[in-house]
């Protein structure tokens, strides 16, 4: 499988028939990697998209069969008429399928002068996007997946946190965990605070102790693409304080901490997310994940999860 | 013309003994279901759902500590027989609730293969031509198809005379096969009682009376009152898969070794190719997904509550000589199935 964007697609497959999932701003693809007056493809809720840029920086996105073009053809954007709503933010190319929201949601971090913001890769995965986003807001697997480098044994303990809705996002706050290399810049081990956020369903971020500086706090984001119900492209978004680090060291740090990630991913099943409460067994270091599958399932979401009604029926 | 019935039809081989090697995890497959097999220090089998109860994640990646099974996620332990959790990492100064406990299947060793039921109890597997001698088993070979359709194509199989054995390079000749043995039916090509080709099926999809199929082919021995029998079990993967297992009642002799192993693997290649082949024209008009949803026999309970409900892929099992091994519209691109993502024509063309 090459990388979607450059990649062809056969069929769209199954469409999205979910409501709060169309109406939201989806990821489609870093600004930076979109090639001016040439067409890239991609999934998006099982329907094929074309993009694209001009040479002003001025972006469009359409439905393949409104105006079908080959990945990688060159193509004068004012041709291109019936479009799909798009959104650039946070150095990304956002789409909508259904009504789009006024905005999307803020990072404040984002207009800080002596940030840097990257996108340090977009990875396809093999499993569905709210599956990328437990996994994302879960520290347990730190000593074991991530093992040297986010978390190493005996240190293996997740202590007590707190879960809220706050204004319609997820936060979980007062995350703690010991971490032998908390980032690219990190000098020997240290006892990492982290704050996730879930601003929307398919949407994860974490605010992380800078090893250089403890007052502020580096944003880690997971822009998670939703491609089919059980295939997703992360795109992983930095906003970091870091003047040490060149960019492909950020990188490539972030592309080893998801290389670990991508296998176990892949290995669990059912890809979809049960939202039977009593599906998996939780503990209560899962707390933000039970908050996370109640939320989704009180958003009414059917798109990439099990709900509750069809566990246990054949 | 012997036909041994298989009164215990809801055993099933899913592995050669020797592909469960001491501190390995190895990666079942029975009827749409996936298992995770391993070999505890003290010999015990323990066949096991392939799901950590936590989040998922197959124990087949997870490490064989001897003792324990250690999910690679989140280092949860599973004990040895009660596959009972035993800690918990995250949370390591509370004892897990004892009723974390993994689905288990029985397991059992017998003519060189593991044998699991996931149904309902029933007798050991018992055929009296291996009970008497020194079971060998053959490579697995994994077929595209549907294990009614290999029953039922396996029971045509037809043994090839060999002019001559004394020469080996013909029993891997085409030059040397015999038109008149193909076409000749079973009945009349039959020279031994013992030459059967048996296998067995899910219970209660077919009398017990059909169960083996029952076949004439067997190797031209040196010494004339010489025999050489074979039985092939088919391991329901999944409604649209199967692994044939062949086990030879005695080991072939040092000398002939190489021959009848080529033999057997060639043939069976054979059959595999017209098989697929009728497998894919039946089933051109269902859409792929559909293909490896689960089956379970009527009669069998479901494997856990959680597998009821959800459809398990079994698209990536390290069969010895399966793996890799995709579905043929992924092989025909020259990829593998190791990824649902091949399966799902949305982006079968990435």
């Amino acid at each position: 499988m090459g990388l979607a964007g450059s990649g062809r697609f056969d069929d769209a497959g199954v469409r999205c028939a979910d409501p709060v999932v169309l109406d939201q701003w989806h990821p489609i693809s870093a600004l930076a990697e979109i090639a001016v007056d040439t067409v890239h493809k991609t999934l998006l809720l099982g329907e094929v998209v074309l993009y694209s840029i001009d040479g002003d920086g001025r972006p469009a996105i359409w439905r393949a069969a409104e105006h079908p073009f080959e990945a990688g053809e060159s193509v004068r954007l004012e041709t291109v008429t019936v479009r799909l709503p798009v959104l650039t933010q946070f150095g990304y190319l956002w789409c909508c399928l259904g009504s789009p929201p006024q905005k999307l949601f803020e990072i404040a971090e984002f207009d800080e002068p002596d940030r840097r913001s990257l996108n340090a890769a977009s990875i396809m995965v093999a499993t569905s996007a709210p599956r990328a986003i437990e996994n994302f807001l879960d520290m347990g697997h730190f000593p074991y997946v991530h093992t040297g480098l986010l978390g190493i044994e005996p240190r293996t303990e997740v202590v007590e946190y707190q879960v809220e809705l706050r204004d319609g996002e997820l936060w979980a706050t007062e995350c703690e965990f010991y971490q032998p290399v908390a980032a690219a810049s990190a000098v020997g081990g240290q006892m990492s605070q982290y704050t996730y956020r879930v601003p929307q369903p398919y949407v994860v971020m974490l605010y992380k102790s800078v090893p250089t500086d403890p007052s502020r706090r580096d944003v880690i984001a997971l822009f998670v693409q939703p491609m089919t119900q059980e295939l997703s492209r992360a795109h992983n978004f930095l906003c970091m304080v870091d003047d040490t680090c060149t960019d492909n060291v950020l990188k490539r740090f972030q592309q080893v901490i998801f290389s670990q990630d991508k296998p176990i991913l892949e290995n669990q099943l059912p890809k979809r997310l049960p939202l039977d409460p009593l599906a998996e067994t939780s503990i209560r270091a899962d707390k933000s994940a039970i908050m996370y599958r109640r939320w989704l399932l009180e958003l009414g979401i059917t798109y990439a999860v099990i709900p509750v009604a069809e566990v246990g029926e054949p | 013309v012997t036909v041994e019935a298989t009164a215990s039809s809801a055993w099933y081989p899913i592995a050669r003994a020797d592909d469960v090697v001491p501190r390995h995890v190895y990666h079942g497959q029975l009827l749409g279901a996936e298992l995770a097999v391993w070999r505890a220090d003290d010999g015990f089998l323990n066949v096991w759902e392939n799901r950590c109860l936590h989040r998922g994640v197959r124990l087949s990646i997870g490490l064989n500590e001897g003792q324990e099974l250690r999910c690679i996620y989140h280092g949860w332990r599973y004990a040895n027989r009660t596959a009972g959790c035993v800690y918990i990492p995250a949370h390591p100064a509370d004892a897990p609730a004892q009723t974390i406990c993994n689905r288990t299947f029985p397991a059992l060793e017998r003519y060189g293969l593991v044998w699991t039921n996931i149904g309902p109890d029933a007798g050991y597997p018992s055929f009296a031509s291996l009970d008497s001698g020194d079971p060998f088993p053959l490579r697995a070979l994994p077929f595209n198809a549907p294990m009614d359709l290999v029953v039922a194509r396996l029971a045509d199989y037809r043994f090839r005379a060999i002019a001559d054995t004394t020469t080996k390079a013909n029993a891997d000749s085409p030059a040397a096969m015999d038109p008149e043995a193909n076409a000749r039916p079973a009945a009349d090509a039959v020279q031994g009682a013992d030459a059967g080709l048996a296998a067995m099926h899910a219970p209660g999809s077919r009398s017990p009376d059909d169960v083996v199929a029952q076949g004439d082919r067997h190797l031209e021995p040196r010494a004339a009152e010489a025999e050489s029998t074979v039985l092939f079990f088919v391991q329901p993967v999944d409604a649209a898969r199967s692994v044939v297992r062949g086990v030879l009642a005695q080991p072939p002799t040092e000398a002939d070794r190489m021959t009848v192993l080529r033999y057997h693997a060639t043939e069976l290649a054979r059959v595999r190719e017209a098989v697929e082949l009728e497998a894919t024209a039946l089933q051109s008009h269902v859409h792929p997904r559909e293909l490896s949803t689960r089956v379970v026999p009527a009669s069998a309970s479901p494997v856990g509550r959680e597998a009821a409900g959800y459809p398990v892929r079994a698209g990536d099992a390290d069969l010895d000589d399966a793996g890799g091994r995709g579905s043929p519209e992924a092989r025909s691109q020259g990829t593998t199935s190791q990824d649902a993502a091949v399966r799902d024509p949305a982006v079968r063309a990435l």
